[in-house]
């Protein structure tokens, strides 16, 4: 079992490994229902500095001093053994929210970008974001009911996709559509390592 | 966000439920029973339902006094093929 040595901290307890996942993609995208069905998914609040544009669209008539503001995240964990657990993160889809990113994928393994059909330019941002930090990531498609259903090779031009860079349809309602994302994740980070290319923390 | 937060062995059973009411707040004793098993920065914040910089406030807090221990987790797990495919294997079951 993997152990890493502790910070000095005086005592010696083992330090766990713990690996972790970014779930991006635009708003509406089904990126809590991807967390929500591998993960028992919990909010985690964070007050955040308020960006410019978000003071235009928060109200801050009466409470002009206050330069923070409260974001919630899809927070979901999947234990794997006493000493390997991995985190999903849902980072918030919306374009002012993107100040948060930096440190939640600082240390991340990669990211899941979810991609709508109907939207596929919402996902951009996230596709560029992840292309500059080098973190690996793979796309998943959410076929919404609804959403007409394309080849791979026209999303992936539409995306301007490297070939690398796996794509997968997905249903994130259902578990096992989920966590074929997440296993084609892990799987992806471990050909880039095999093929040399490191995963660097992002920053 | 995902450091590690324990309480040193020695300590459990040492200072007593007043001695640390008297130095600090409800809420430091409340993070402290929360701490016992232990989790991340995140699942505290999630577990407590409070915002993730309140949390690290009160940690900073309880460090400083040597009742929590803060660790950051093995990231060398990201560049460890084995462990990488052990996380595959074991989502794989899911």
């Amino acid at each position: 079992m993997p152990y890493a040595n502790s910070e000095q901290t005086g005592d010696r307890q083992p330090v766990p490994v713990a690996i972790k996942i970014l779930v991006a993609g635009g708003f509406g995208v089904g990126k809590t229902t991807l967390v929500s069905s591998v993960s028992e998914v919990r909010p985690l609040r964070t007050e955040e500095d308020m960006s410019e544009p978000s003071s235009l669209v928060d109200q801050l008539e009466g409470v002009e001093r206050k330069t923070t503001t409260t974001v919630a995240m899809d927070f979901g964990r999947i234990s794997i053994s006493d000493d390997l657990v991995v985190y999903l993160f849902g980072t918030p889809g919306q374009r002012r929210f993107w100040f948060m990113w930096d440190e939640l994928a600082y240390g991340a393994l990669g990211a899941v970008v979810m991609a709508d059909t109907r939207r596929l330019a919402d996902c951009f941002p996230s596709i560029d974001y992840f292309e500059r930090n080098g973190m690996p990531f793979v796309v998943a498609v959410n076929c919404f009911d609804e959403a007409r259903r394309y080849p791979s090779e026209t999303m992936r031009s539409a995306l301007n996709l490297t070939d690398d860079v796996p794509l997968l349809l997905c249903d994130a309602r259902q578990r096992a559509s989920s966590r074929d994302v997440l296993v084609a994740l892990v799987e992806h980070a471990v050909a880039r390592l095999s093929s040399g290319q490191h995963v660097t923390p992002a920053r | 966000m995902v450091a590690l937060v324990s309480v040193p062995r020695n300590l459990l059973g040492g200072d007593s439920a007043a001695e640390i009411m008297s130095e600090f707040g409800p809420e430091h004793l409340r993070l402290l029973r929360f701490c016992s098993s232990r989790s991340s920065v995140a699942d505290l914040a999630t577990d407590l339902d409070l915002p993730l910089g309140v949390v690290r406030i009160l940690l900073s807090d309880l460090r400083e006094r040597g009742l929590v221990s803060i660790h950051q987790p093995a990231t060398a797990g990201l560049h460890d093929i084995r462990i990488l495919k052990e996380v595959a294997d074991a989502l794989r079951k899911l």
